[in-house]
């Protein structure tokens, strides 16, 4: 049995939200949620400012916050890693949304229920790479068996030297960063949704 | 604004057609019904759930979606895309690999296309105004009553003898053959077009310089060292997704990308390199480039003698004057960077290349500038060369090799003053014809040329031209503009000063031959398909104008003998190796024993080539034969070192650091034209800026591209808004606050090679206030991408949401989830001055001088 994960190179994403326009169209997500999306962080001081993008979405931790908050037992990690969430079981408790560090899961107007990435397990089980992995026009994500030294994935960790969003909270994400510019701790507007607060309104 | 009927629809629309193809029966709902089932076995792939419940209803026993390869068009790039399309509903869109330029990639735009194709504020019925032009008034009305008034009205004018009062505007047209074959047949030369707004000074520089095309296409993936004066690759090129493609390649090499540009674009905060500098300046920094690297022998002087029609020294004596402390004094940067960047540009010649668009081209000097900018390339010889800075004849397919089927009509004998536009010198000097956009309206308005009939294909012009408000002016006399009939698939500012609007089918419903600038250099053929049937009584082109030319007659009809496009297309396609079939299936042919176009010019022509040909003993040029128009003799080519070699494809087979074409160009115009590249400094900005004075730029983000983007629900959730962006110094200066409302009011330049160029007000728009470290502090920036007052909820954040006659009410689950509505949006084209480069004609989007004033 595989085991999953998911490497985004940061050296090559150019900020497109292919990804997550993909992630809206594979699954439908309703307007003001999202699965995956492009942060994007300014850094520095005129005349020698930079920005910033990366791409986030469920972490599909070994140690998962979700998994363990979770009282009727919805989230499941399948053989291969993949955390999802089981509609049919979510109350709607919302301890699993408390409890993750990275703002990956929302409540879904539609179903009532907690929903977030499911690493596209649909897809993947059938041998195909996530929605997010395949729209990305740079190849800046890589998705694959960690477990097989000959995979792509594991190749890539070997060569470069990687790290994870929010170490400090030991969750163990098996969705790494090559991150050059030390980007990640930058991040400020927490979780996976946009930050809706950034909008000025026109009255 | 109301957009109710004034009467029942005449035709009987279909009662389950809005739900049936709307946003209503949603995949979301079939995918949570089977998301349970999904999860106990194990995870089924999200298609086959869909088809499952689908076949359960219908019937059908298809178990997988279709991939049908067609072409993009979010934008202009125009990349294989793949529909995956099950029971007549296009699931998503991934790139198609076999596309040479896209190689398989899309962007957001592209992923998109659904929500576009979808959009249940979409048009999809004929209408016709009712009520006073703009007042938003419609009926719903057959395609027979529209086809019949049409015709009847163009009929007329064109049996008056003059067809030139029929006026096409067309906004991005992919379609170019069939547009081309209606208005020639009918004979109107007023075919009005948009680039003047996009690339008129940049494909006019180039033209000058290399002749052969006006499009200069970097071997990206092959270079060590990328310069780019203004280029945003990353978000809105007309090359996007190839160029950026190969920039990351190259980028995983080593390469090393250098960006100079006002504002941090998302290209220059990937660039290894990013300096800020005032604009207007790009070219003085190149020439100060060129300055440092003819000074320091930094040069490749035996290309240049070989190649260059002005010699080095002369060329060191022209730069002289253009040092990098007085390009510091100008620009902003440092004179020590403009040194060591040009050092290290010319180090890595050949394999180096400049890339530059709208930051450098956008301008009042825009040709100058981009004239410099491809200088450096000469300078270092890296033309034509792998890795260099190269460029391909061919800005689509090979139309030789597929040529259009016959009969197709000659061009029109009768003259249009608006699309000739004499005043700029070389707007309409090269092959592909520019002419100047930005000055159509106000010439209608000015009476300059009789309109009896106009046409916008595509083109929100009321919307997206500068001076927006005098296009709405003129769209809204009747007198100018006695008949106006809007092609589009939105509802639009434009559409909504149209007699009648029909309605066009999506890129993702119809039919064209296309192709783009080969980034890979070899140029390639590939085929739009419908990947779902038309919505609604949606139709393209392709069909309208046929039967709008029967109609019409008087002969026109004969250049339209096929029965459908698929005929046409068949006929089309027939040089191509399996022909229709294959492209139908491939979406995509190039020719596999076309080689990269590196260094053209260094072709030696062949014994029955030169068989024949006469040499002008001076120049070496070689000519044969004579042109059939002017009897001119044609240069084929040049002798160098006793070679006879094909050579550039300029008048001096020479690259043209000196241009005596274009000085000549000028005196017909009444315009100086200088022969070299020069800097001229913009005349509007030389002068103390007080403290609440700016430069207004404008940008694109990369979400967005024209007015279509805006329907598409996903790509505006991501940016929906365009507040003012301003330097943090400048805003704590004038004691402005991040959020704070700003008036911007705007001037016209002080200029007289410039219309209405008097330095009066123009016009104030109020916005808020976005502070960034990421812009020059004498910028303010507002991207154009915003603003729209009809087109739909999704588009217009929340403020049109009117119904449309025929529709019903939009459909949509989302539309009660629209978090955006009231974010603020403002149409900045209403305030940018109509401002073409004196000599090339291309707007200058960014060197507006605004005032500006903290309010509230």
């Amino acid at each position: 049995m595989p085991r999953f994960g998911m490497l985004i190179d940061l050296n090559t994403c150019i900020g497109c939200h292919a990804c997550s326009v993909a992630c809206k169209n594979e699954f439908d997500v309703p307007l003001g949620v999202f699965r995956d999306t492009v942060k994007y962080v300014e850094d520095g001081a005129y005349p020698n400012p930079t920005r910033h993008f990366i791409p986030v979405l469920c972490n599909h931790c070994e140690d998962a916050p979700c998994l363990n908050a979770c009282p009727t037992d919805a989230i499941t990690r399948l053989p291969n890693g993949e955390v999802v969430i089981n509609e049919g079981d979510c109350n709607l408790n919302r301890f699993c949304m408390a409890a993750c560090p990275y703002g990956a899961i929302y409540e879904d107007p539609q179903t009532q229920t907690a929903s977030k990435c499911t690493f596209c397990d649909h897809r993947t089980s059938q041998g195909e790479a996530p929605a997010c992995v395949e729209a990305c026009p740079t190849n800046c994500r890589i998705f694959g068996d960690l477990d097989d030294p000959d995979s792509e994935i594991a190749t890539r960790m070997r060569e470069n030297d990687t790290t994870v969003w929010k170490p400090d909270e030991h969750t163990a994400p098996r969705v790494f960063y090559v991150d050059p510019k030390h980007a990640l701790p930058l991040i400020v507007n927490d979780g996976v949704q946009v930050d809706k607060t950034a909008d000025l309104q026109d009255s | 604004m109301t957009r109710d009927a004034a009467s029942p629809p005449t035709a009987n629309p279909d009662p389950t057609g809005g739900s049936r193809d709307g946003w209503r029966l949603s995949r979301r709902d079939l995918l949570r019904l089977g998301a349970m089932a999904a999860v106990a076995v194990g995870g089924v792939g999200a298609i086959e759930i869909t088809d499952r419940l689908l076949d359960d209803r219908t019937g059908d026993s298809t178990p997988e979606a279709t991939r049908i390869p067609s072409m993009c068009q979010m934008c202009t790039t125009a990349c294989g895309i793949i529909g995956h399309v099950a029971n007549g509903r296009l699931l998503k869109i991934t790139g198609n690999p076999k596309d040479p330029n896209s190689q398989g990639a899309v962007c957001a735009k592209g992923v998109a296309g659904p929500s576009v194709l979808y959009d249940p504020f979409r048009m999809l019925y004929p209408l016709k105004r009712v009520g006073e032009r703009g007042s938003g008034r419609w009926r719903r009305i057959t395609w027979e009553e529209a086809y019949d008034e049409i015709a009847t009205r163009l009929r007329e004018i064109r049996d008056r003898g003059k067809p030139e009062e029929f006026a096409f505007q067309q906004g991005r047209n992919r379609s170019s053959d069939i547009v081309s074959r209606f208005l020639n047949a009918y004979g109107t030369p007023s075919h009005f077009n948009h680039r003047a707004l996009c690339s008129a000074n940049r494909r006019a520089a180039i033209a000058t310089t290399i002749g052969e095309s006006d499009w200069d296409l970097g071997d990206f993936e092959n270079s060590r060292y990328v310069l780019n004066f203004g280029s945003n690759w990353a978000e809105a090129h007309q090359g996007h997704i190839p160029v950026a493609i190969r920039m990351m390649r190259a980028r995983e090499k080593g390469a090393r990308l250098v960006t100079f540009e006002t504002r941090m674009s998302n290209t220059a905060a990937l660039s290894d390199e990013w300096f800020c500098v005032k604009p207007g300046t790009d070219g003085l920094i190149a020439l100060a480039m060129a300055n440092v690297i003819c000074r320091e022998g930094l040069w490749d002087r035996t290309w240049l003698e070989t190649w260059s029609n002005y010699p080095p020294d002369k060329i060191l004596e022209h730069v002289a004057q253009y040092t990098p402390a007085r390009a510091e004094q100008e620009s902003g940067v440092p004179a020590t960077t403009i040194e060591r960047i040009a050092r290290e540009f010319a180090a890595a010649a050949p394999e180096c290349t400049t890339i530059c668009n709208r930051g450098s081209q956008a301008h009042r000097n825009g040709y100058y500038n981009d004239r410099a900018i491809t200088m450096l390339n000469a300078l270092v010889g890296n033309m034509g060369k792998r890795g260099g800075w190269c460029w391909h004849p061919r800005s689509s397919w090979d139309k030789k090799a597929i040529p259009e089927p016959e009969p197709v009509p000659d061009k029109p004998t009768a003259r249009s003053i608006i699309a000739e536009a004499k005043d700029w010198p070389l707007a309409n000097a090269f092959a592909g014809k520019m002419k100047v956009a930005e000055i159509i309206y106000l010439w209608i308005r000015e009476g300059r040329q009789k309109i009896s009939a106009l046409m916008t294909y595509n083109a929100d012009t009321a919307w997206s031209w500068p001076e927006a408000q005098l296009v709405r002016g003129v769209l809204q006399d009747e007198k100018l503009i006695p008949f106006h009939v809007c092609i589009d698939v939105m509802y639009s500012e434009t559409s909504h000063l149209a007699d009648i609007i029909l309605p066009w089918a999506t890129y993702l419903e119809r039919w064209d031959i296309d192709a783009r600038p080969p980034q890979g250099l070899v140029d390639y053929v590939s085929l739009r398909q419908p990947v779902v049937p038309p919505r609604g009584e949606s139709k393209d082109i392709r069909e309208i104008f046929p039967e709008l030319a029967r109609r019409i007659g008087g002969g026109m009809e004969a250049y339209f003998p096929w029965a459908t496009t698929e005929e046409y297309l068949e006929e089309y396609f027939r040089p191509v190796p399996g022909g229709f079939a294959r492209m139908r299936a491939d979406g995509v042919w190039m020719d596999p024993t076309k080689k990269p176009h590196y260094e053209p010019h260094t072709k030696p022509l062949t014994a029955a080539e030169l068989d024949g040909a006469a040499e002008d003993a001076e120049t070496g040029i070689i000519y044969k034969g004579a042109d059939s128009k002017t009897g001119e003799p044609v240069a084929i080519g040049i002798r160098i070192g006793g070679v006879a070699l094909r050579g550039f494809l300029t008048p001096s087979r020479k690259v043209e650091i000196y241009s005596d074409f274009v000085v000549e160009k000028g005196k017909a115009a009444g315009r100086e034209v200088h022969p070299l590249p020069v800097y001229e400094p913009i005349p509007s900005h030389q002068r103390e800026f007080p403290d609440d004075h700016l430069i207004m730029t404008s940008y694109k983000i990369n979400v967005h591209n024209a007015h279509r983007t805006m329907q598409s629900k996903w790509l505006q959730e991501i940016s929906h808004t365009n507040p003012a962006l301003l330097n943090r110094a400048t805003a704590d200066k004038l004691g402005i606050g991040d959020g704070d409302w700003i008036e911007v009011t705007s001037f016209r330049p002080l200029d007289p090679a410039v219309p209405m160029g008097d330095g009066s007000e123009l016009g104030t728009l109020r916005t808020r206030v976005r502070l960034t470290e990421g812009v020059h502090p004498l910028v303010i920036a507002i991207a154009h991408n915003a603003g729209r007052s009809v087109g739909g909820a999704y588009a217009t954040n929340g403020k049109d949401d009117a119904a449309i006659p025929g529709y019903g009410e939009a459909a949509d689950p989302d539309l009660d989830r629209l978090w955006w509505r009231g974010a603020i949006s403002v149409p900045q084209n209403d305030i940018l001055p109509i401002y073409p480069d004196p000599v090339a004609g291309g707007q200058a989007y960014h060197d507006t001088v605004v005032r500006i004033r903290k309010v509230g």
